[in-house]
C-alpha cells in the first residue's frame, strides 16, 4: 500500500467508520456495563447509561465467592465454577481429539488427495446438516450405550461438529508448504510417517496453534448439543448462562450480563490472537488471508 | 507400539508379522484418515441412516419399543409435515430469516469493505474494532441483545430521545415484532465475517485491471459494478453460502431472546423441531422435517454455486477462486 498525506476524504472516512464502530461496540459497552451496576439500577428506567457506583457483586455472586449472594431464586446458584471447568474439560479435549483426527486427514487429502474431491466434500456437509436432525438420532444411540448426560458422549460429539473446520482448514495451511521439502526428506531416507510427523507438522505448527485456537473457540461457545444431549451432571458455561434465563430467576440481568463476560472473555482473547486467519476459518479454508 | 513384547509364544510373533505386513501394505495415506473416518461413520453415517429409518416409521421413545420395532409407516410423516401450518410457517420464517440477514450482512460487510480499502487514519484499529462482535458466542449476543430490547432497555430510550415522545414497547412480545431484534443481533454478529471476506476478497483483485481501468478514465462508480463487483463474484457466493448454511441453524439467539415466542411468531426450523421432538418426543415426525429442510437448503446452495462450478469445471472452487 502507497504511503500517502491523508486527505480530508480520508479524514471523513474515518470519522464515518468511528460512528459505525461506536454503534456496534454499544451492546458490548451495555453489557459491560450491566454487569458491574449494583442490584438496583439494574431495572432502572430511563436506564442508567453510565453507573457511577460500580461494583464486582454480580461476579462475585455467580463465581459463589460473595460473603450474602444475590438471591437467583433457583437452587442452581453458584454453580458457574463447576460449569465453567466442565465445559473447558469438554471443550479441550474434544478440540485434541478433532485437531488429531483432523491434521492427519488434512494431510492425507492435501498430498495424496486421498478420497478425491468426494472426502473432503463430504466432511463439510456435516456443517449442512440442521443440528436438531443430528441430535435426535445421537440421543437414540447414546441412549442404547448410556452416553447421554456423559463427558466422553459430549466429547465425541463436539470432536465431529468441528471436525470440517479442523481438516478443511489444516488441509488449506499444509497446501501452503512447498511439497519439495518433504521429497528432500524422502530422498535423506524417512518414511513417509516420519515425513508428516518430523518435517511437515513444525513447519504448520502455526496454523495448527491457530486452527486449535479456533475449534476451542467453537467448542467452548457451543450450546445446542450440550443443551440438548445433557441434563446436569455435564453442564457447560453456556448451558448455565441459559439456566439464568429460566422463569424462576427472573429479571437477573446483572448476573446473566456477569455470566455473559465471563463466557466473551476467553473467546475474545483467542480470537484477537487468531484474528487473521478468522476468515480462513470460517470459510472453511478458503480465504487464505 | 509396533514392537513385539519378548518373552511371548512364536504363534503370536507370527501372528504379529503378518499384521505387520499387513499393515504395511496398506498406505500412510489411507492409514490417516482412519479416524477421521471413524469419527464420520459414529457422527454422520449412523445418525443419518437412524434419521432415514425414523422418518420412514411411527417412533416415539415413550413407545418404550426399539427403534427397529416400529411400525414402518412410509411417507405419512413427510405427508402430515405438509398439511402442519406450524411446520411450514417455520419453514418459511427460516428462509426469510435466512435470505434477509445474509443479504443485511453482506451490504454492511461490502461497504464497510469499501470504506476501509485505502490507507486511512486508524485503519488497523477501526477494523479491529469493526470485527469485535464475531468473537461473541451466539448465545451470548442473544443475552445481549435481549437486555437492550426489553421494554424498559435502552433501545426504547433512545427512541424516545430521538423522537422527543416517550415511547415504550415491548419488542420481545410483541408477535409482529419479535423477529426483528433477532434479526439485527444476529446481523450484528455476523457482519464482520462479511467484512473481513470482503476486505480479503478487495485485496486480491488483479491491480493491473483496475490500473488500467483507471488510467483509461473509468469512473469510480464504473470501476466498482464493471470490474470489482464481477471479478468479486465468486467469493461473495461462497461467502453468502456459508453464512446461509450457518444462519439456517440459527437456534441461540432465537432461545434465549424469545423461544420461539410469543405463541410460535418467531419460531424458526430449529426452534420447531426443538419443540416437537424434545418436548414433544416426536421423534420420527421431526426427522422427516429434517430431511425436508435438508434437501430444501442442499438445493438452493447448489443453485446458488452453479456459476462457479460451471466456471472452474472440474477443480475445486474453493482452492481455485478464493485466492
Amino acid at each position: 500500500m502507497e504511503t500517502r498525506p491523508y486527505g480530508i476524504n480520508d479524514w471523513a472516512r474515518t470519522v464515518v467508520l468511528i460512528l459505525i464502530s461506536i454503534v456496534m461496540v454499544f451492546p458490548v459497552y451495555w453489557m459491560v456495563m450491566t454487569a458491574i451496576k449494583p442490584l438496583d439500577e439494574w431495572l432502572k428506567y430511563p436506564p442508567v447509561w453510565f453507573t457511577l457506583r460500580p461494583t464486582l457483586d454480580c461476579f462475585r455472586s455467580i463465581l459463589g465467592v460473595l460473603d450474602k449472594p444475590i438471591d437467583f431464586g433457583n437452587p442452581g446458584q453458584a454453580a458457574a465454577v463447576p460449569a465453567i471447568l466442565k465445559g473447558l474439560f469438554v471443550s479441550v479435549s474434544a478440540t485434541f481429539i478433532s485437531m488429531g483426527a483432523g491434521s492427519m486427514a488434512a494431510y492425507s487429502i492435501s498430498r495424496f488427495r486421498i478420497g478425491g474431491n468426494f472426502l473432503p466434500l463430504f466432511i463439510l456437509s456435516a456443517r449442512m446438516f440442521p443440528p436438531i436432525a443430528v441430535v435426535l438420532p445421537l440421543l437414540v444411540m447414546y441412549s442404547n450405550v448410556g452416553a447421554i448426560d456423559s463427558y466422553w458422549g459430549l466429547i465425541v460429539a463436539y470432536a465431529g461438529f468441528t471436525l470440517p473446520f479442523s481438516v478443511w482448514m489444516m488441509k488449506s495451511f499444509i497446501d501452503d508448504v512447498p511439497r519439495a521439502i518433504e521429497e528432500a526428506a524422502i530422498i535423506e531416507g524417512m518414511g513417509n510417517f516420519e515425513v508428516f510427523y518430523k518435517v511437515t507438522l513444525p513447519i504448520v505448527k502455526t496454523g495448527i496453534l491457530v486452527t486449535a485456537l479456533f475449534i476451542f473457540i467453537l467448542n467452548w461457545s457451543e450450546f445446542l448439543v450440550a443443551f440438548t444431549m445433557c441434563y446436569d451432571r455435564v453442564e457447560t458455561a453456556p448451558v448455565f448462562l441459559a439456566s439464568l434465563f429460566s422463569a424462576v430467576c427472573g429479571t437477573l440481568y446483572g448476573p446473566q450480563a456477569a455470566m455473559g463476560l465471563i463466557i466473551v472473555i476467553p473467546v475474545v482473547i483467542f480470537g484477537y490472537l487468531i484474528q487473521e486467519h478468522l476468515a480462513r476459518g470460517f470459510t472453511f479454508g478458503a480465504l487464505k488471508r | 507400539m509396533a514392537e513385539g513384547i519378548p518373552g511371548e509364544t512364536t504363534r503370536s510373533t507370527e501372528n504379529h508379522g503378518i499384521l505387520r505386513r499387513t499393515a504395511s501394505m496398506i498406505p500412510l495415506s489411507v492409514w490417516l484418515i482412519v479416524p477421521v473416518e471413524i469419527i464420520l461413520i459414529f457422527l454422520l453415517i449412523a445418525p443419518s441412516l437412524i434419521s432415514i429409518w425414523l422418518s420412514l416409521v411411527s417412533w416415539q421413545p415413550t413407545f418404550g419399543i426399539g427403534i427397529l420395532a416400529a411400525k414402518f409407516i412410509w411417507f405419512k410423516n413427510y405427508i402430515e409435515l405438509f398439511t402442519d401450518s406450524r411446520f411450514l410457517w417455520a419453514f418459511f420464517r427460516t428462509f426469510y430469516i435466512t435470505a434477509t440477514c445474509v443479504f443485511l450482512e453482506f451490504l454492511i460487510g461490502l461497504g464497510l469493505a469499501l470504506l476501509v480499502e485505502k490507507t486511512l487514519p486508524l485503519r488497523k484499529l477501526l477494523i479491529l474494532i469493526l470485527i469485535l462482535p464475531m468473537m461473541f458466542p451466539p448465545l451470548v449476543t442473544g443475552n445481549s441483545f435481549f437486555m437492550l430490547f426489553v421494554s424498559e432497555g435502552p433501545i426504547n430510550r433512545i427512541i424516545t430521545l430521538v423522537l422527543g415522545i416517550p415511547f415504550k414497547f415491548d419488542w420481545l412480545s410483541s408477535p409482529t415484532y419479535a423477529i426483528y431484534p433477532i434479526m439485527i443481533g444476529e446481523i450484528w454478529q455476523w457482519y464482520p465475517l462479511m467484512f473481513l471476506i470482503m476486505v480479503s476478497g478487495l485485496r486480491g483483485l488483479p491491480p493491473n485491471q483496475l490500473h488500467a481501468a483507471d488510467v483509461l478514465g473509468a469512473s469510480r462508480w464504473d470501476l466498482f459494478w464493471r470490474i470489482k463487483l464481477p471479478l468479486l463474484k465468486p467469493i461473495i457466493l461462497i461467502a453468502i453460502v456459508i453464512r446461509a448454511m450457518e444462519v439456517i441453524k440459527l437456534f441461540d439467539l432465537i432461545y434465549i431472546m424469545t423461544r420461539g415466542g410469543p405463541g410460535t411468531a418467531t419460531e424458526n426450523i430449529n426452534l420447531y423441531m426443538y419443540k416437537i421432538g424434545l418436548k414433544d418426543y416426536r421423534f420420527s415426525y421431526v426427522s422427516a422435517g429434517a430431511w425436508l429442510v435438508l434437501i430444501a437448503s442442499v438445493i438452493i446452495f447448489v443453485y446458488l454455486l452453479k456459476p462457479l462450478l460451471h466456471k472452474v469445471g472440474e477443480s475445486d472452487p474453493r482452492t481455485e477462486e478464493a485466492k
